[in-house]
């Protein structure tokens, strides 16, 4: 049996929301370790899973100190738990919200491990896409890490409601938003360019428009530059670097990492003391957490969440086609009046009858359930079917009509799909849910009118008015 | 960089020849950890001229000479059958050793596919990649690689390693499952003459039908769901004609497919109903699927017009959604109450 990731981690708050899921600090009951675990309800994509399944493979395959370790996937029920490394450092947007800006000895630390991390993807012939200081996540000791690439990054995009289709536009090369010949990673190294000024200055430039009027000022505006006495002439250097406008004269992250702004990093950083006078500031100013208000429980998204059950139940009895076979025939109350999407509780699952019949194929394999399993998945269908020769004999008594069911609602239905306006069908479905209401008031009033008008017809019949 | 050209210790040549006595070494009781270090220096220097970097382009005259001596050797075979003893790091530079040689042409040919079909045991070593779960990946990666060459992808379908892949699909894994799952789509989808050939043989098709019906119905929801589509695609493929007349003959394969058709994921009733609807139009419907049908008219008419309210703005959707009902409304009817009352008569 496959791994249910609902008994291995246990779940603490919700600390990021995506476009696909929402994103949990929880533990790892197996190691105790802190994960970031990313809840994505793959039910949500019509598209075709394939990407985001290949993407996962390649996550698994990335190891490097200088981004957020993959852990591991799970499935349950419709829902991929990603398990990924958890910085408790929070991101360096975080970082920027309490101490507004970043000094240059700072900045050159992080940028210099962002580019140590951009070095190995870039290696891996994987592009990250998103640069950008609330993708540089910290460790609580100080640590520096990107986070959020690949699908991770996907769907786990930090602004998705003041976004569009793109990435986050402040931070974008302006080849990735002309698209004229594709892109490659030098993208990655425009964005870092942006994030060295968003980090020293406290944000990035045109940070105060509107991100998509900034779509078409990026590629046709002169690349941004750091000027002022503020800065030294090495960050100055660097940013220009990076941000040179035609992709493949932007040097590649190996060669930034002997720039001098870089070489001359200076190697006590206290970094720690920083990321701990944040925490301490977002302690008091707790209405700045990120994102409090998500809180979910990712259990609530399953599709199949109490038992596997099926939106209708076909039969797949046919000795005795020439009978009619009502006991298996089965509207629910609920599938008369909504659509498919509603599941009656008492709906059984019937995967067993499938390999009964197949005689070869006898193993009768309950349907995979991905929550509890359902005791009812093995209940042969079959055996409700009434032998043939029985039938015959059979008055309608004894058959058992269910009347309400059988009849009432089954004729309503008709009438309903008769119905040529929707004012018609509402009138009619809301007779039937009256004739469902009265029903329960009265057992056997349906039982009564059918036979009432049974016995009326007959009789207009033999009076030779029918 | 500088090995190449300042301190230039070994010719290509050279360094798979040291490679080759170094791998060969791994599976022995020696100091495994040592012999992995100098692998996997090798390796890099190697993925080196392959690729180049920073300052170096690669040189192809480099390349020719590395492939040369790869060929005369044993190499291949060496990195295939040892590739859960090298590291982590040097395991992808396999994966780029065999995708550069692959991408080679001389001529029209491609000498790296002729030499891989006439040692069919690297090709097979690599293939049952998945029988070891650290390597699983590695070798998805390459045996996708392989597969863009049609020869090598006939080779693997008619291999008996092949059937393996639907248990593969079942691993417990999720990143192993889901990468077989990826090699099997590609088999059976990249290279459509082949796959048709191929279905040509009933034999086959019969296993290909119970296989996938496996998954259809047991596996988790990522499986269903692409296994699914994978069948769907290959149905409705024109040149599979003789997968499709022989699935929707039977009756059993409709209960897989109805039953996947009322699952509660939407997404799972709508890949299913792309299977049901060939079932349905099939103008010589078997006897056994026409009585399924017949049985459950009344259900599947009220089924369908509720079916996907969220795609009804997908006309060629719609357009086979009112077929399906109309051919359905068409089966004749089963009359609860006049059956009744010729009896009582």
């Amino acid at each position: 049996m496959s791994i249910d990731p609902a008994d291995v981690f246990n779940i603490k708050e919700c600390i990021g929301r995506g476009t696909f899921g929402e994103v949990y600090k929880a533990i790892d009951k197996r190691t105790n370790d802190v994960v970031a675990l990313k809840v994505v309800n793959l039910e949500e994509s019509n598209e075709d899973i394939k990407v985001l399944v290949q993407e996962i493979g390649f996550l698994s395959q990335l190891r490097s100190p200088y981004i957020t370790t993959y852990f591991g996937t799970y499935l349950r029920d419709v829902s991929m738990w990603i398990s990924m490394e958890y910085c408790g450092g929070g991101s360096c947007a975080d970082l920027l919200r309490c101490h507004k800006k970043l000094s240059e000895d700072v900045t050159c630390f992080i940028i210099r491990d962002c580019l140590k991390g951009l070095k190995y993807l870039h290696s891996e012939m994987k592009i990250h896409r998103d640069i950008k200081a609330a993708n540089i996540l910290l460790t609580p000791t100080g640590q520096v890490k990107l986070a959020d690439f690949g699908v991770s990054g996907q769907i786990t995009a930090t602004h998705v409601k003041k976004q569009t289709f793109v990435g986050t536009p402040f931070w974008m090369a302006p080849e990735m938003i002309t698209r004229k010949f594709g892109y490659n990673e030098k993208v990655d190294i425009w964005s870092l360019g942006i994030t060295v000024i968003e980090l020293i200055t406290g944000s990035p430039p045109h940070a105060s428009h509107d991100p998509l009027k900034v779509l078409f000022r990026i590629p046709r505006e002169p690349a941004p530059v750091l000027i002022g006495d503020d800065f030294t002439e090495a960050i100055k250097e660097f940013t220009q670097c990076c941000l040179i406008k035609v992709p493949s004269k932007r040097p590649s992250a190996e060669w930034l990492l002997n720039h001098r702004f870089i070489k001359h990093c200076r190697r006590n950083v206290n970094a720690v003391a920083l990321i701990q006078q944040k925490q301490d500031w977002f302690a008091k100013n707790s209405r700045h957490k990120p994102c409090s208000r998500y809180k979910k429980d990712p259990l609530v998204n399953d599709v199949y969440n109490d038992d596997y059950k099926t939106a209708f139940k076909w039969s797949f009895t046919t000795k005795n086609l020439s009978t009619p076979d009502i006991i298996n025939y089965e509207f629910s109350d609920e599938m008369l009046f909504d659509s498919p999407q509603v599941y009656s509780s008492s709906s059984i699952v019937n995967t067993s009858s499938v390999g009964k019949n197949s005689g070869k194929d006898s193993k009768s394999v309950p349907s995979k359930n991905l929550s509890s399993p359902d005791t009812n998945a093995t209940t042969p269908n079959d055996n409700v079917d009434i032998p043939c020769s029985q039938k015959t004999v059979m008055t309608g008594k004894e058959m058992q009509i269910d009347y309400l069911r059988d009849i009432l609602l089954y004729c309503l239905k008709k009438v309903s799909n008769r119905a040529k306006t929707s004012g018609t069908k509402e009138t009619v479905l809301q007779l039937a849910k009256t004739v469902v209401e009265f029903e329960h008031q009265q057992v056997g009033l349906s039982e009564a009118i059918i036979e009432e008008i049974w016995l009326r017809i007959n009789g207009l019949k033999n009076e030779g008015f029918l | 960089m500088a090995f190449l050209f300042k301190r230039n210790p070994k010719t290509p040549a050279e360094l798979i020849r040291v490679l080759n006595d170094q791998v060969a070494k791994l599976d022995g009781s020696g100091d495994n950890r040592k012999i992995q270090d100098e692998c996997g220096r090798y390796l890099s220097q190697i993925r080196i001229i392959l690729y180049g970097d920073d300052d170096n382009d690669p040189q192809p005259d480099q390349i020719a000479q590395l492939s040369q001596e790869v060929y005369s050797t044993d190499c291949l075979y060496l990195l295939a059958a040892n590739l859960a003893n090298l590291a982590f790091d040097s395991r992808k530079d396999v994966v780029i050793l065999f995708s550069t040689l692959l991408r080679r042409q001389i001529g029209n040919r491609s000498p790296t596919v002729d030499y891989l079909l006439s040692r069919p045991q690297i090709l097979q070593v690599l293939f049952k990649g998945p029988e070891i779960p650290e390597i699983t990946l590695t070798t998805g990666q390459i045996i996708r690689d392989c597969i863009k060459h049609a020869s090598i992808n006939k080779f693997l379908l008619n291999d008996k390693i092949f059937w393996n892949y639907f248990r593969y699909c079942s691993s417990n894994s999720f990143e192993n499952s889901t990468d077989s799952f990826n090699t099997l789509n590609d088999l059976l989808t990249v290279h459509k003459k082949v796959v048709a050939e191929w279905l040509s043989n009933s034999n086959n098709v019969d296993i290909f039908i119970r296989s996938i019906n496996g998954l259809i119905r047991d596996g988790n929801y990522v499986t269903k769901r692409q296994s699914i589509k994978l069948l769907s695609q290959l149905i409705l493929q024109k040149q599979n004609n003789s997968l499709m007349i022989k699935y929707v003959e039977s009756s059993e394969n409709l209960k897989i497919i109805m039953n996947l058709l009322s699952d509660k994921s939407r997404n799972l009733q709508f890949e299913a109903f792309h299977v049901f609807k060939v079932f349905v139009a099939n103008p010589k419907k078997s006897r056994p699927v026409l009585d399924i049908l017949i049985k459950n008219r009344d259900k599947l008419l009220l089924f369908l017009k509720n079916f996907s309210f969220d795609r009804r703005d997908d006309t060629v959707f719609n357009e086979e959604r009112e077929f399906l009902i109309e051919q359905i409304d068409e089966l004749p009817r089963i009359n609860v109450l006049s059956n009744k009352s010729i009896q009582q008569k």
